[in-house]
């Protein structure tokens, strides 16, 4: 009896110390690195220069190991997040295009980060304003931004040259602009467009950046109206119907169904369809790979002879990191996302990926200024007229209704004025019902 | 059905009726497969292409150029190094098959309840199941996901293969309608001879509808092996994605690296066409049912 | 649907009882599944349809205003509209041609493998390849429809760009999915039996008379199968005019599940998404019910005494 006795107090001890041992060794390496789960829609070449950094992080701080996880693509990588989010399983950390931002914002999906900033004191100064901006929603700051596209004119050099034009002299005013789309353009035999000079909805619809060319605004934030109807954006939608009514909907959709595919060396401004067209930063890193021949550059887009305060006009989209709702680790999250946004680091990324970074002091960076065509969408980013679409509750739906009224102005539908009154009332009622 | 009494007169006609159809049938046949070829142009046409942009340099990309010149074969290499290929098939596999014998077991059941028993209610809970398909996916995908959530599946294979036992509405229907079309004497004289109605459905119902069953079989597989939302939604650990998963890997920012894409999804097709071709006769001529009808 | 009333278990015979046991044990498996993964959601989702739910926070309860919404949505009409048109024109289009087209790979002639398979090619090539293809085809300027209807002296139109052809453009490229309903012709085409066809041979009976008097009877069971499945999966069409046009141009393939997944997840209008599910649900059910109760005059089954 004694000896079963001491056989099992022999037992208990030793189990007590496996399972001490166990709780050591298990638990305590456990608790001093948290795991930090990053979801983003990076893939390829460029989710591995996020990877690179990600180990470089990790490699530096010992307590906190991020795992990046990439959902391969934009709009994958949104729906899945935004399941995730509404379904409690977010990830701590997450990259959000600042496009999605309001809705996602205003509803509560993203925690705001302005507690964080405050009280790690993060610098915000070196930010551009449009770059701050567009993380920002109701006055907070929801999102920090990455990396960004900037958009531009793009003029085919050669084609100038042919056409009689000064192949270094960007267009500067829209007059300009369309005397020139008239010398650009080329007929065949038949009378069927061969080459075009400008296309305004080409390679997609750029009516976002010809509200600000044109000196418009979409959204008066003082006192929260929507602005379709603006003078100026009416103007401008009308200078886009004209457009059509000049060059025939009916040749220009023909000529336009002939194009190749986008991001390859038949696209159409690669192969002379088209002379000039409006495009992102990323251009300076595919006409080396899909047309190393064309002989191109980029300037600001062009206002009207009557609104030369509006030159310098650009839009701007990017990636913003984003602590989710839900996060289990928002406070290690943050400390990732203020080490992404370092200059050097953020930095490196926007070069891997050929984007425009978010801050001031990298406007003059040799890795961003060398080629003298990306150095226009870097200025760009800095110009007064630089615009994000406004971060309203609504503004998916916003620009999803600009988009149909554009389409239906252009086939001849609807004046522009109609169109874009209608825009306003549906708009402005939906915003007043989100509030 | 019309009388097959033919008067002797006729008889002597059959000769030369024989002939007169047999070319008739040749010309018949000809014109079969003309149509058949032309319309199956249109229709192998997107494999060409996919084929075809597979082999092509970023420069041949899209361009009037149709044949690859000089053929890219090293996309096919680069394809499968960008994505851990056969981890990714492992996993779809591995998916399909759970996916294809749930499916199997959990529709043959209840479309036989729905097809040869009759018993009270039987029609009413029928309709509900078609209508388990009339709402959009869309509404009901949150809640869903938040089962899965409750029963700690996420990331899991479970929320993929487990409701694949439970019935589906589409194959509970479509073998309700390949069981209705066997005629009930079978089963009454199979009643008569003692059999209870699993023997019924095992021995006599099933071995006449193998060509449905197989459908089942194929498009369970098919279906499971292209899934793309579930995959999305339910796994965020890259080692357990599957390929359809690993095909997203290849979109960009602002494109895709399209013959690299195309390579991979060659290698992803190829199989299940190959397998097509060489099983197409078991689930459509499954066996001879010829004489039981009528 | 006949006796679609619920059953008083206390009226029921022990005879009906011994069949109600029955049959629930057959269909057990999809009830168990009901219960456990569809019940939940679709109740979730009728609940939402009468909230303010964005998803995130919990939702309000705001009665009937999502459906008076909804009937001043002009969006709502629009989108109803094209998707009847597609169900109303495409369907029918659909289901000759793959009825025709299964019908031609049941002819005895050679290399039927190799055509059944070209004809399954677009339902497992990534949809990015097939639409490639599309565009192709319907390209104005060199695509080989708009060709052939040149030299026919018409000029043919920008079908994807115009708000009046992008519909019937749809509707045409949806037939490359018919892949899967061919597959299930043909399983049905074996079940004809092949004596009953010669004898109406011998009867001196033409290829039409033993298509559309032995043929097609015989197959209606499919064919029911397909159309009810049809108008189920038209209602609800999403990725195609998601990929094709994104609804455009200027809203003219605006489909129902896609006006409905951006209210969703763009503009987290759950609760509205869900009322237009609900809407839907309704619409395709009654067509469903209505399909049913015609189907007694067209659909021959052999177990006819059992319906």
């Amino acid at each position: 009896m004694a000896s079963k006795k001491r056989l099992a107090a022999k037992f208990t001890l030793f189990a007590l110390i496996l399972s001490l041992a166990v709780l050591v060794l298990g638990i305590v390496p456990a608790g001093a690195r948290t795991t930090v789960t990053f979801w983003h829609s990076w893939t390829g070449d460029e989710a591995k220069a996020l990877e690179g950094l990600i180990a470089e992080f990790n490699k530096t701080h010992e307590d906190i190991q991020v795992q990046g996880i990439s959902q391969g693509g934009w709009s994958n990588h949104h729906q899945k997040l935004l399941t995730a989010v509404s379904g409690g399983t977010a990830p701590d950390v997450a990259n959000l295009g600042s496009d999605y931002l309001p809705e996602w914002a205003h509803n509560g999906a993203l925690t705001p980060l302005d507690s964080y900033i405050s009280k790690s004191k993060y610098d915000l100064s070196d930010f551009y304003p449009i770059s701050l901006q567009m993380g920002r929603f109701g006055g907070k700051t929801y999102g920090l931004a990455l990396n960004q596209d900037t958009y531009a004119l793009l003029w085919n050099k050669d084609l100038f040259k042919k056409a009689g034009l000064d192949p270094e002299k960007a267009p500067k005013t829209i007059e300009e602009l369309d005397a020139m789309v008239e010398k650009l353009t080329v007929r065949d035999k038949d009378g069927k467009i061969a080459q075009i000079g400008f296309l305004p909805d080409f390679p997609w619809g750029h009516f976002d950046l010809y509200g600000p060319a044109f000196g418009g605004s979409f959204y008066d934030a003082r006192n929260k109206k929507i602005t379709a109807n603006d003078a100026e954006i009416v103007r401008a939608l009308e200078w886009e119907q004209g457009f059509y009514k000049k060059y025939d909907v009916k040749s220009i959709s023909t000529f336009k169904s002939g194009f190749g595919a986008y991001a390859t060396g038949n696209y159409a401004f690669y192969t002379g369809k088209v002379a000039m067209v409006v495009e992102g930063e990323w251009q300076a890193a595919f006409i080396p790979k899909f047309a190393p021949k064309l002989n191109w550059g980029a300037a600001p887009f062009p206002s009207p002879k009557d609104k030369p305060g509006a030159y310098g006009a650009t839009t701007t989209v990017g990636s913003l990191l984003v602590i989710p709702k839900g996060s289990k680790h928002a406070s290690e999250a943050w400390e990732f996302i203020r080490w992404m946004e370092q200059p050097r680091n953020a930095g490196k990324f926007a070069a891997a990926l050929h984007n425009v970074p978010a801050f001031k002091s990298l406007a003059d960076d040799p890795e961003f200024t060398t080629d003298a065509n990306f150095r226009v969408f870097m200025r760009l980013l800095g110009s007064a007229n630089a615009r994000h679409w406004p971060q309203i509750p609504v503004a998916n739906m916003y620009a999803t209704e600009i988009g149909s009224a554009e389409e239906a102005v252009v086939l001849g539908k609807k004046p522009a004025k109609e169109a874009l009154d209608e825009v306003t009332r549906k708009i402005q009622a939906a915003l007043d019902k989100a509030k | 059905m019309m009388a097959a009494n033919l008067p002797a007169a006729q008889n002597m006609l059959r000769t030369s009726f024989r002939d007169s159809k047999r070319r008739r049938e040749r010309v018949g046949r000809l014109l079969v497969h003309l149509i058949l070829l032309i319309v199956g142009a249109l229709f192998l046409f997107p494999f060409v292409w996919m084929l075809l942009t597979a082999l092509k340099s970023d420069q041949q990309l899209f361009s009037n150029q149709w044949i690859p010149n000089p053929p890219v074969w090293s996309n096919f290499s680069k394809a499968l190094e960008y994505i851990p290929f056969w981890k990714y098939t492992l996993n779809t596999l591995y998916i399909c098959a759970l996916s294809v014998a749930g499916a199997i077991f959990s529709s043959v059941l209840p479309a036989y309840g729905f097809a040869r028993l009759r018993w009270p209610g039987r029609d009413l809970l029928f309709l509900i199941v078609l209508a388990t398909m009339m709402l959009p996916y869309q509404v009901t995908m949150i809640p869903v996901y938040i089962i899965f959530r409750n029963l700690n599946w996420i990331n899991t294979f479970k929320p993929l293969t487990v409701p694949a036992f439970f019935g589906s509405a589409f194959f509970i229907f479509l073998l309700r309608q390949f069981f209705m079309g066997i005629p009930e004497e079978l089963s009454d004289a199979a009643r008569i001879d003692g059999l209870g109605e699993f023997g019924i459905l095992f021995r006599i119902i099933l071995p006449l509808s193998k060509p449905a069953v197989a459908t089942v079989a194929l498009f369970t597989f098919m279906w499971t092996w292209n899934d793309f939302l579930g995959p999305l939604i339910y796994l965020s650990d890259i080692n357990m994605y599957t390929l359809s998963l690993g095909l997203q890997q290849f979109q960009t920012a602002h494109g895709a690296e399209w013959a690299l894409l195309m390579a991979a999804s060659t290698v992803v097709v190829l199989p299940v066409l190959v397998l097509f071709f060489f099983t197409q006769k078991t689930f459509i001529k499954g066996i001879a049912v010829t004489g039981l009808k009528g | 649907m006949s006796a679609a009333t619920v059953p008083r278990l206390h009226r029921l015979t022990r005879m009906q009882r011994r069949r109600l046991f029955y049959g629930l044990f057959f269909v057990s498996p999809w009830i168990i599944g009901f219960l456990w993964f569809t019940l939940y959601p679709m109740g979730a989702s009728l609940y939402y349809s009468f909230t303010d739910y964005n998803l995130i926070k919990t939702p309000q309860w705001i009665g009937a205003a999502n459906f008076r919404e909804l009937l001043g949505d002009e969006l709502f009409w629009t989108s109803l509209y094209n998707t009847f048109y597609l169900t109303v024109v495409g369907l029918p289009v659909t289901t000759i041609f793959s009825v025709g087209l299964a019908v031609l790979l049941n002819q005895k002639i050679r290399g039927l493998a190799f055509y059944r398979t070209i004809y399954y090619v677009p339902s497992v090539v990534p949809i990015v390849a097939t639409s490639i293809v599309w565009m192709w085809l319907l390209n104005p300027a060199y695509g080989p429809i708009n060709t052939f209807l040149g030299w026919l002296g018409i000029s043919g139109p920008n079908w994807l760009r115009d708000m009046v052809w992008a519909k019937p453009a749809l509707i045409l490229t949806g037939l490359w999915g018919v892949g899967p309903s061919v597959i299930i012709y043909l399983a049905a085409l074996q079940e004809v039996p092949q004596q009953l066809l010669e004898a109406a041979e011998l009867d001196g009976a033409g290829a039409w008379q033993k298509l559309f008097r032995i043929t097609l009877p015989m197959i209606s069971p499919a064919v029911f199968f397909n159309v009810i499945m049809g108008v189920i999966g038209s209602f609800q069409i999403f990725a195609q005019p998601l990929i094709m046009t994104n609804g455009g141009p200027a809203n003219a393939t605006l489909v129902y599940a896609l006006y409905l997944f951006r209210n969703a997840f763009s503009y987290f209008k759950m609760g509205y998404a869900s009322a237009l599910a609900w809407v839907l649900f309704g619409i395709i059910l009654l067509c469903t019910v209505l399909i049913f109760k015609t189907s007694a005059r067209w659909v021959y089954y052999e177990t006819g005494g059992n319906r």
